[in-house]
């Protein structure tokens, strides 16, 4: 399964892109919802992982962009901080599947990630 | 000693004087500075902004941005506002009447729609023809208002009344802002316990040069063109060692148009922004703090050093000169229409240090030079000149001229370091070598014309064309 | 002449050494840079590598996997790699949780950090202990919790704020007893972060809480009404209800906010009793609550208020009525005012966004 990593934070970047390769998944990265957009383009992944609060184009506008395009054939996890609860709430509105909290177990988010994976096989 | 000596006796003292003070000034503004950059940035090294991103506790901010005639630009610059980590956040885009299709093309690009709106008319405006929001949620942070023309501080006072948050933050509509500009913009109003804080504004830095993509900021660049250059180190003096030590005072008079943010419940007892003058920035601040005096109530205007808004800077003489002349008229008008605080103790620092810094060293400055210029050339004339005196007068100042521009380089390689290229270094260097000849001669010379121009009653803006930012394809590696 | 010639010699001298420090800062910055490139990729592979580790003696692991050499520890004295092997594990520390968290911990203790860490907060430079006692929060060194704790009082803000935020990560909801005795003012910036701080944490009690809403501290008071709201903390309704009463309008305001957080039934009634008399911004604020709190019973007395407020208030008020009553709206297009301006424009902008 191929997955597309968006997160402005660097250690929370290589720390996922980190343990999702030795998961066994081919993962791109993006710093920032404009490379994001951009790549998801040129790679097509089966899922997205990205932060809600990025640079240049927000978490939700990339929500919102990615399932107009590709519907469900994007899944699409979000990460956030704690308190955000309103956010949440839009980001699953505009489609996203599932969210995590910051800070966060690499571990935890491995599991959920399976269970995308399962789905897109 | 004959009458002609006499004169010019008393002339070359005076000048000397003056420009004794005025040196003392910088030194002192320079050292000043020094220990508040620093203990700014000590402050900062561990400071999570994104703390503030997330919470509900945060000031409410509306973003406002006047916009005439952007053409397509507008679409990429709004979509980069609407981007911007910030939760209560809203951005109204103020349509001031634009020839151009610029609605047109924002009313497709995001969805918007006219809603019925009442316009509380809390300071005087040129009428709203519309409001319109987005159908989108994903834009629900944006609200774009069209009206009547009336001038950017006309826009202003709209977006004034139509918003609905508790700060507001007024900025060029085609300035790129880092992504934690409010963020860091936020932060003075919540930091003080003694002291409202009712205004704050950040580092203007010059985008020419830059490598600037759709709306954001790719690489830093220092400008190839040599007026661009000057005026980024012309900024770096003005912010970087002027700005922080009056910040440092209490005695701030100027917050930049093209970044600021404010307290809006004392903008709008003040009246909002004043039509009247080109000089609507600083005349607004001063008015601020002059309200504040009055009320006797202790409050701050605060200052981040840090870079936060980055705009176009003008690169051919031409654009520079109008410029440089409405900035004159500006500071002419602001000066006249406060002048009740002049060594007014009455209005403490503003009146017994700011105002008189401004009349004598901003204002008088570029005067007092050209005076004593046309003296020059006329004592020389007369055979009256001491060469000896006046050779050693002139390098002296030239070299403090550079001392300071080196020491505000200096600062700002050991603070933000943003042309970490030791060529572009050597080229500020360079450029403040230059600086007496080539540009500031004609920076006094558009500020007389604005002198003459005042007088004369001139009170537009101007045409200022713009070049749009530079973009090449990224092809500077 | 003699003057010139020194002041002369003097600018220029300065100019040039000034000249010859920027050389050298840029040298050294440029050489730090082009070093950290060389460290980090080495420095994420290693804090990833333990990041997922199962093995308790972390540090052989790397070494052995060759990620690390084996003099790493006498590495640890060049500080500017120290420094930053340190921000990376504190970083990494404060975005993940669970076994990751732990193992970075491991690592820290492991590499022997807690000790430079200690030593440097013994230092006098106020922003390095700060930066120290909130690494000692993040990296959970519970063994220097006293040593922190007697910063809670410190004269510098930072040091205060980092001495608070690092004694709750230690200890949990009863750090907050500081506000017990704490004779400062806590600046709002300051309440941010330890709202923030708190969020991660399991809600708890709050035993201080009554203490609080009582303090001579007013900054006290009006965080620990905005902790009672946020935790919705009905137990002291009481309390929040005499706040509505205190001298300080400013805590008036956080009360009204609050109380319609924690309200009950007769909330709504005390405060429309309040509002003669409370000033402007309070004012806005009660009529805010009551669109939070109020119902059909409510709507007369907003009826009443409506022809003398501004109009800023004036359309609160009717989005208020719109909001708590299904007839709200129509009932108030019956009142003569209501054709008329502003009225009737305020009436139509909230019609429309209720029907969005």
């Amino acid at each position: 399964m191929k997955i597309l990593i968006a997160e402005d934070d660097v250690v929370i970047l290589n720390t996922l892109e980190f343990r999702l390769k030795k998961d066994g998944y081919e993962v791109i990265t993006a710093k920032d919802g404009q490379e994001a957009l951009e790549k998801i383009e040129s790679y097509h992944p089966d899922l997205l992982i990205s932060d809600i609060m990025m640079p240049f184009i927000s978490g939700l506008e990339l929500i919102g962009a990615v399932k107009e395009k590709y519907q469900d054939k994007i899944s699409i996890i979000i990460l956030t901080t704690m308190g955000q609860e309103s956010v949440v709430l839009e980001a699953f509105t505009l489609g996203a599947d599932d969210f995590i909290t910051k800070p966060f177990s690499p571990n935890e988010l491995s599991i959920r990630v399976k269970r995308f994976a399962m789905k897109h096989r | 000693m004959s009458w002609q000596q006499l004169i010019f006796n008393i002339f070359t003292d005076g000048i000397l004087l003056y420009s004794i003070i005025l040196l003392s000034y910088y030194v002192f503004i320079g050292i000043f500075s020094i220990g508040e950059i620093r203990h700014y940035l000590r402050k900062n090294s561990f400071t999570d902004y994104r703390i503030l991103a997330s919470s509900s506790e945060t000031p409410s901010i509306s973003i406002i941005a006047p916009a005439y005639n952007e053409g397509a630009n507008v679409i990429e610059n709004v979509r980069s506002l609407l981007s911007i980590h910030y939760n209560k956040l809203e951005v109204l885009v103020v349509n001031d009447g634009s020839k151009d299709d610029s609605l047109e093309k924002l009313i497709i690009a995001y969805d918007l729609i006219k809603q019925p709106f009442f316009v509380n008319e809390r300071v005087s405006a040129k009428k709203v023809l519309g409001v319109y929001k987005s159908q989108n949620p994903v834009y629900r942070k944006l609200v774009v208002i069209d009206k009547v023309n009336g001038g950017k501080a006309d826009a202003l006072n709209a977006g004034i009344n139509i918003s609905q948050n508790d700060f507001i933050v007024c900025i060029d509509v085609d300035c790129i802002l880092e992504q934690d500009a409010l963020l860091k913009l936020a932060k003075p109003f919540l930091e003080s316990t003694t002291h409202r804080v009712i205004a704050a504004g950040g580092v203007i830095r010059i985008a020419n040069g830059c490598v600037i993509e759709k709306g954001r900021l790719i690489k830093i660049n220092l400008p190839d063109k040599f007026l661009p250059r000057i005026q980024t180190l012309e900024y770096i003096r003005a912010f970087l060692l002027g700005r922080m030590a009056w910040s440092r005072l209490n005695g701030l008079l100027l917050i930049s148009g093209a970044f600021g943010a404010f307290d809006k419940e004392i903008v709008i007892n003040c009246g909002g922004y004043d039509h009247n003058t080109v000089g609507e920035d600083m005349e607004l601040v001063v008015r601020m703090r002059k309200y504040m005096e009055e009320r006797g109530d202790p409050y701050k205007v605060g200052f981040i050093p840090d870079p936060l808004c980055w705009t176009e800077a003008p690169d051919t003489f031409k654009i520079l000169g109008r410029q440089r002349n409405r900035w004159t008229r500006g500071t002419i008008e602001t000066l006249k229409l406060h002048r009740i605080m002049f060594f007014n103790p009455k209005y403490s620092i503003l009146g017994l240090l700011s105002y008189p810094y401004w009349f004598f060293f901003e204002f008088l400055a570029p005067i007092i030079e050209f005076i004593g210029f046309i003296s020059f050339i006329l004592f020389a004339l007369l055979g009256l000149t001491d060469w000896v005196f006046f050779l050693q007068l002139l390098f002296l100042i030239l070299s403090f001229g550079f001392l300071y521009s080196v020491f505000a380089i200096l600062m700002e390689v050991l603070s933000y370091n943003q042309y970490k290229n030791s060529k572009d270094i050597f080229r500020l260097v360079m450029a403040a070598l230059l600086e007496p000849f080539m540009f500031h001669p004609f920076v006094v010379w558009s500020a007389i014309m604005g002198n003459l121009d005042l007088l004369r009653n001139k009170n537009t803006w101007g045409e200022m064309t713009r070049q749009g930012f530079n973009q090449p394809k990224p092809k500077k590696l | 002449m003699a003057y010139f010639k020194i002041s002369l010699f003097l600018i220029l001298g300065i100019t040039v050494c000034m000249l010859l420090f920027m050389i050298i800062i840029l040298k050294k910055k440029n050489y730090r840079r082009a070093k950290y490139q060389e460290w980090e990729d080495r420095i994420n592979l290693a804090i990833n590598t333990a990041i997922f580790s199962d093995e308790e003696d972390i540090i052989n692991r790397l070494i052995s996997s060759s990620i690390i050499p084996q003099n790493v520890i006498s590495l640890m004295r060049n500080s500017t790699f120290r420094k930053l092997l340190t921000s990376k594990i504190v970083a990494a520390s404060k975005s993940l949780s669970g076994n990751s968290e732990s193992n970075l911990k491991k690592l820290y203790v492991q590499l022997g950090l807690e000790q430079y860490a200690l030593l440097s907060l013994k230092q006098s430079l106020w922003h390095i202990k700060a930066k120290r006692i909130q690494e000692i929060g993040v990296m959970g060194l519970q063994s220097s919790l006293n040593d922190i704790k007697g910063y809670l009082n410190d004269k510098n803000e930072l040091i205060r704020t980092e001495a608070q935020v690092s004694v709750i990560k230690l200890t949990g909801f009863s750090g907050l007893n500081f506000l017990d005795s704490i004779h400062y003012k806590i600046s709002e910036w300051n309440q941010i972060i330890l709202l923030r701080e708190l969020s991660h944490l399991p809600p708890e009690d709050f035993h201080g809480m009554n203490k609080w809403l009582k303090s001579d501290n007013n900054s006290v008071v009006a965080f620990a009404l905005k902790l009672a709201g946020i935790y919705h903390r009905f137990a002291f309704y009481n309390d929040i209800e005499i706040c509505l009463y205190h001298s300080d309008p400013d805590i008036r305001f956080q009360a009204i906010q609050t109380i319609a957080m924690v309200y009950k039934e007769k909330t709504a009634a005390l405060l429309k009793g309040l509002f003669p008399e409370e000033n402007q911004k309070n004012k806005k604020e009660i009529i805010k609550a009551l669109k939070v709190i109020g119902n059909e019973e409510d709507i007369p007395f907003l009826f009443e208020i409506i022809g003398n407020l501004d109009n800023e208030m004036k359309l609160m008020v009717v989005d208020t009525i719109a909001n708590i009553s299904s007839d709200g709206l129509t009932d108030l297009k019956k009142i003569p005012e209501a054709h008329e301006y502003p009225l009737n424009e305020m009436i139509q902008q909230i019609e429309y966004t209720i029907k969005q």
